[in-house]
């Protein structure tokens, strides 16, 4: 299977991090392929910023996403700049509060109040980035759970609110009785899969 | 997926980087051991997969000015070749970057310096000094848009031609190139190896999409890549030793300046001494030499992995980052019954002429896949028998190749309009 992927924010919110750390559970905790590109201006901190991750059980051969199977954005520039990107039918991650949903959008949306939670459990808004990955590992399957915690406790040894961020994004998820998402393609010949289940 | 390797030896460098046919679903034969070793499976962008490359190789000695994109390695560099005991310097500039290597070359060290189109253009000179006074260098290009500042943090590949012709005077140049991280880190070893056994330049060239992409690398076991370690002279303490005889193989044996024996480098035209001369016979021996050295190794050097083409009645050739877009084409068109195959160029220079002939001879068409305005088409073109039955598939704007921009050209080639 193979999935595409795009995240969206503005410089300063850890999009890019994000995206590295999702294609690197891939990677390095499942054995798998990824392979993760970014595009930002050149501000340190508003700017527009994307990242691009696929993941794949095979080899991945073009690196570009043109078309993604789910877009997850934090914010409503990003929104604004990259809804054209879904995939008739992807799927929609918003935070609700930064990046309310665009109603006309072919695809299916899911808001999230991802930095009102994040801000209500730690006082402040940072590791929404984290908690975002973790509704999406939960939404979707696209890693396991598990291994996403695995690489956080990786990259941040001892780091327990990093570690509390993600699995704030799972319960998230788990509280708004969403069912999980399949999206991926298969990668050798194209086809959707057949399984969705929402 | 068909897809195979081709490689030819080439004295002892090329046994050093033979790779063997890859496998089924064209990954790498590193992609093997991937499950064996998690600590040495990282994901990382293309400018560490070349950065560890280099390491790998024996890299002892960096000097650089950090230039987007290449920036990365120089950073790299700055950290682990200290922590091994080796050298890192930031110089004032790109002419300062190459002059330290080529004299820290001489000094026996494996060196390196990494930069992107405006910092090359800066090279040229010490570049043909290089050249001229044989000495082992690898040179990093992550190309970015051009000409002159262009376009820091978007991809192209403007800089083929330059790499071959930006330094005046007759002479030859070794570059390499690759797609993935796995490949960049093998052709990055490759580049050392082939400097060390040519006593010349080499370049490594990608684009900034690669060099910012991150992807798997699994780093071989120390031993399982080949290294080539720098020819160096039996002659004694107190012995006549001559630099710049050249053995009957093409070789010249090395001597570590500074070390026991004493003896002269020039850009000028020299002698076996190494002292500037002007006869005749020493110039176009020496003409000569530097050339042949390189051009007359063009089909050992020359290195391409192939994709479906066996049957393939349409061709494409492509390098770099966007012969991943070209072979997503080609696999997509396989499974919808069309005859489309995959040449991907790792030797850009010498230009690998026969290969390119032999795999277009049975295609009706070619079309070249790269991001400039044709600077490889045309060498593509005068290579072939039909020269009328190459077309050219390119983007100049920034943005990255796409599948679509390249199946818009094969339908005009194919005469079922845009």
């Amino acid at each position: 299977m193979i999935w595409k992927l795009v995240i969206g924010g503005v410089g300063g919110q850890g999009i890019i991090t994000a995206g590295i750390i999702l294609a690197e559970t891939a990677v390095i905790q499942e054995g798998r392929f990824a392979v993760q590109s970014q595009t930002y201006g050149a501000e340190m901190r508003g700017g527009l910023t994307r990242t691009d991750v696929i993941i794949s059980d095979d080899e991945i051969i073009y690196p570009k996403v043109d078309q993604a199977h789910m877009l997850a954005c934090l914010h409503r520039k990003a929104l604004s700049a990259y809804h054209g990107m879904i995939r008739p039918g992807g799927l929609l991650v918003t935070d609700r509060d930064e990046a309310p949903a665009l109603k006309r959008l072919d695809c299916r949306q899911y808001e999230f109040p991802f930095s009102a939670a994040v801000r209500e459990r730690t006082g402040g808004v940072r590791n929404v980035n984290l908690c975002i990955l973790g509704a999406i590992a939960h939404l979707t399957g696209v890693v396991q759970m598990e291994h996403l915690e695995d690489a956080i406790r990786e990259r941040y040894p001892g780091n327990d609110l990093a570690l509390a961020a993600v699995k704030l994004g799972q319960e998230l998820v788990v509280d708004s009785g969403f069912r999980a998402v399949h999206l991926g393609e298969d990668g050798r010949t194209g086809r959707h899969a057949t399984s969705a289940r929402v | 997926m068909s897809s195979t390797t081709r490689s030819s030896r080439a004295n002892g460098a090329a046994a050093a980087t033979d790779r063997t046919s890859t496998g089924s679903n064209g990954s790498r034969a590193a992609g093997t051991t991937a499950a064996t070793a998690k600590s040495r499976t990282l994901f990382v962008p293309g400018n560490e997969a070349c950065a560890e490359g280099a390491l790998y190789a024996g890299l002892g000695f960096f000097a650089g000015y950090p230039i987007t994109p290449s920036s990365e390695i120089a950073e790299i560099m700055s950290r682990r070749l200290p922590e091994r005991g080796d050298r890192f310097i930031q110089m004032e500039d790109e002419i300062a970057s190459l002059c330290a290597i080529v004299g820290a070359s001489l000094t026996g060290s494996k060196v390196m310096t990494a930069t992107s189109g405006p910092g090359f253009s800066l090279m040229q000179e010490a570049l043909g000094y290089g050249i001229m006074a044989e000495i082992p260098l690898v040179i990093v290009d992550v190309m970015r848009g051009g000409p002159s500042t262009g376009m820091p943090t978007q991809g192209s590949q403007g800089d083929i031609n330059q790499i071959r012709w930006g330094t005046h005077g007759d002479h030859s140049i070794i570059a390499l190139t690759a797609s993935t991280n796995q490949a960049l880190f093998e052709t990055t070893v490759r580049a050392f190896n082939l400097a060390e056994t040519y006593r010349t330049p080499v370049v490594v060239l990608y684009d900034e999409l690669l060099g910012h992409l991150r992807e798997k690398l699994t780093i071989p076991e120390p031993g399982e890549l080949p290294l080539v370690e720098r020819l160096r002279t039996g002659v004694p303490e107190g012995v006549d030793y001559h630099p710049y005889l050249i053995r009957e193989d093409g070789r010249l044996p090395m001597s570590d300046f500074g070390g026991v024996h004493r003896y002269n480098v020039t850009g000028l035209y020299h002698d076996m001494w190494g002292f500037p001369s002007t006869d005749p016979r020493t110039v176009d021996e020496l003409a000569h030499h530097i050339y042949d050295k390189i051009e007359l190794r063009a089909d050992e050097l020359a290195q391409a992995r192939e994709f479906y083409m066996e049957d393939a009645e349409i061709v494409f050739i492509s390098y770099g980052s966007p012969a991943r877009t070209a072979r997503q084409v080609v696999h997509q068109a396989r499974i919808n019954g069309q005859r489309l195959g995959l040449l991907e160029l790792e030797t850009i220079w010498p230009f690998p002429a026969r290969m390119v002939r032999d795999a277009c001879r049975n295609a009706r068409s070619t079309i070249v896949v790269e991001m400039n305005m044709g600077q490889m088409y045309y060498h593509i073109r005068n290579a072939v028998e039909n020269p009328r039955s190459v077309f050219l598939s390119n983007r100049v704007d920034g943005r990255f190749i796409t599948p679509k921009d390249i199946r818009r050209v094969l339908r005009i080639v194919e005469g079922q309009g845009e």
